[in-house]
Formats: structure tokens, sequence, C-alpha cells
């Protein structure tokens, strides 16, 4: 139980224990100890960590708000970016259906929508395809100034530009995809987009005609517009609610830090003693229970009591 | 009267005393054992309020002292816990 006790005393503040550590600790020595003394220390400590808390919480509050104001402030430096969206469908020509059924075809038909809207993808989206867009349509200006235009529209491709296919309706036959474009100006972003589906329709109208002119391909194309692009109304990112949050967490950690650390440094400095080993065995005897809590707290108590011999002797 | 702090400034009335001599006198005195954690709480709190002093010691048992803020502060709560007591033995002797 005293064990029990001599631990649970380490449960106080290391200021705590700093100052009154040592005499505690004897009074743990000479009391009589009880099963409730075990509780009373630890609401002792409890108490005491919380006036301690007390500061810290505040501290790290503190820097949280202004982690929170930070951020939130630096997300608005971050411009809005904007994403529209417009979903198509490659369907088949409804006279190539009618001539060569539609039934016995249809997953041959699929694939074949499939690939059709893969050509076309590495057509529209190529740099020779994407350069004039962007200097049509005056994108990327500041980048343009720096960047020359092929690698612009490379990056456009990898970063901003999406034509990804999905599932329409079941039983559908055609392939079904959707084109987006993110930036900053929602209605560059929309224009990109319109201009896109444009180019689409035209690449199929192409094949169609060549169909017409006697190419042995058993079915033609035809592009419907499922969802039309609209110029978008919310941006996308920043999410400065998010930025916000992170900035105050950010904040709360950093501030306990400080805290951590301004404390250890203003209290504590590092000393390496090194002892020699007919010394060492002293020394850890001190430290347990009844004794100190650590090497560290005998040097200490050492060299006090020498600065009050000192003392002592001038006076 | 179990007040902690109360219970310490009466201790150190009579002269300077460690944790555990505050503790025997106050369990002799007032039938009541304060814990190691409720006394030591009532000597932060008395040393911050610099009602009561540490005082240098030879070895881990450091005495304490009662300062004269803390000896006015404790002659106010007597006083005043004195009225409430003969106004109580009054009213007793009445009823």
């Amino acid at each position: 139980m005293r064990r029990a006790v001599w631990w649970a005393a380490r449960l106080y503040p290391d200021e705590w224990r700093m100052r009154y550590g040592a005499e505690f600790d004897a009074l743990l020595d000479d009391a009589g100890l009880q099963w409730r003394d075990l509780a009373d220390v630890i609401r002792g400590a409890v108490i005491m960590r919380m006036a301690t808390w007390m500061s810290y919480w505040k501290m790290a509050a503190l820097a949280g708000i202004a982690g929170a104001m930070l951020a939130a402030g630096v997300s608005f430096a971050i411009p809005n970016r904007y994403v529209a969206t417009a979903a198509l469908q490659i369907e088949p020509n409804q006279d190539a259906q009618g001539t060569v059924g539609y039934g016995s075809h249809q997953l041959q038909q699929g694939l074949e929508q499939r690939q059709r809207l893969e050509e076309l993808k590495l057509e529209i989206l190529s740099r020779d395809n994407l350069m004039p867009l962007v200097q049509r349509l005056d994108l990327y200006r500041g980048r343009r100034s720096r960047v020359p235009v092929e690698d612009i529209a490379e990056e456009m491709v990898r970063k901003h530009l999406r034509i990804i296919p999905f599932s329409a309706q079941v039983g559908s036959v055609g392939q079904a995809f959707r084109i987006s474009f993110e930036y900053p100006d929602r209605f560059k972003a929309r224009a990109v987009v319109v201009e896109l589906i444009s180019q689409f329709q035209s690449k199929s109208l192409q094949l169609r005609q060549d169909q017409r002119l006697g190419w042995i391909i058993e079915s033609g194309t035809v592009l419907r517009i499922l969802e039309a692009p609209l110029t978008p109304v919310t941006p996308i990112s920043p999410a400065r609610g998010s930025i916000a949050v992170a900035g105050a967490m950010a904040g709360m950690v950093m501030g306990s830090l400080f805290v951590t650390v301004w404390r250890r440094t203003r209290k504590h400095a590092v000393l390496n003693i090194s002892l020699p080993d007919e010394i060492r065995p002293f020394v850890a005897s001190r430290i347990g229970p009844g004794g100190y809590r650590s090497a560290s707290e005998y040097i200490r108590v050492l060299i006090r009591e020498d600065e009050k011999r000192k003392s002592g002797s001038h006076s | 009267m179990t007040d902690p702090t109360l219970l310490v400034l009466a201790s150190l009335a009579d002269g300077d005393k460690h944790g555990y001599a505050m503790m025997e006198d106050i369990e002799r005195f007032a039938g009541v054992r304060l814990g190691p954690g409720t006394l030591y709480g009532a000597i932060t709190r008395l040393e911050e309020r610099r009602w009561i002093r540490g005082l240098d010691a030879d070895d881990r048992r450091r005495p304490y002292q009662i300062t004269g803020a803390g000896r006015q502060y404790l002659e106010e709560q007597v006083a005043s816990l004195g009225r409430v007591v003969k106004t109580a033995r009054e009213r007793l002797k009445h009823a």
C-alpha cells in the first residue's frame, strides 16, 4: 500500500514536485498510511494537475484561435476553383441498328462504342488539339508568359481536364462519359466543356459521313447529351472550413509544444554528469520508494543543500 | 471546523511545524485526520496566498511558519466562528 501511495505521489505535476516533492515524500514516510490516503493523494494530484492544465489549455486555446484565423486568412488568398461538367453518350446510329439487328450485336456494339470513345478522347485531348483552345479562350494567361503552351496543354489534361466513362441506364447500348474541367474562372470552365462537346459532335459526325461514303463499318455513331454543362456556382476549393479547422488544430499543437518547450528551457538546463562506477550503486540506492524520484532530483537536492551551506558560511 | 486551511493555520499559530507534525497536531486538537494530499493541497494554497511561509530545512522535512497576514486571517475567522458559537449557545439556552 505504501508503494501504491508512493507511485500516486508521482502523479503530481513536475512543477509542484520540484517545490514540494521531497517534503511530501518525507511525510509519506513518516505517516502511518491508510488505504483512504491513496485516494486522498490521487485526488490531490488531480486537483494540482487541473490547476497546471488550466494555463496549458488557455495557451493551447489561444494558439488554436490564432491558427484558425491565420488559416482562414490564407484560405481567402487562394483563388476559388470551379468545375464545369457535362454527361454525354455515344450511341449506335439508328439506321445502322436497323440494318444489322440490334440484339444480336449488342455486346459487339458496346465494345465498339467504348473503343470509339477512346479514339475520340485521344484525338480531342491531344496537345495539337488543345493548344489552339488554350489560346482562343485565353486560358492560363499568367502561366503562358512563363511556360510553353505545349506544356500547359499537357498539364491541362494531367490535372484539370477529365473524360471519364460511366455506366448509363440499364439496357442502354451506348457508352456514357462525363467531361469535366476545373478552372478558377467559372465561365471559362463552362466554355471549355462546351467547346469539347462541340468537338466530340463534329468528330462523331465525320465518322458517320465516312460510313455514308462507303466505309465498311457496321455501326455509326450518334452523340447524345445527357447533362448539359451549366455555369458552376459553388467552388470546389479551397475548403475554407476545413483549412480553418486544420489551422486551429495545428495552432493548438504548436501552442502546447511551445508551452512545454518554454517551461523546460526556462526552468531546467540539461547537464551531462558522469559518475564513477563506485558511486553509481549508491546513487541508484537513493532512488525509489522513500527516496528520490530520479537521479536528477537527487542531484538537484544536493546542489540546493550546497547552495544553502555556502550562503550560510558567508553570513 | 473542518476547513483544512483553517486547521493548518490553527496548527501553526503556536509555532513552526513540518507536514507530519501538523498532521498529528490537527488530529489531536480537532479530531480530524487530514490525508497527505489534503494537507499539502492546503499548504500549497496557503503559501500561494502568503499566509504561511516555508522555512529552510536541514533535511527533507521543511517546517512552515504562519505570516502576519495569515495570523490576521485566522483571527478574523476565529472571531466570526466565535460569534456563531455564542449565538448558537444562547439560542440553545432559550430553547
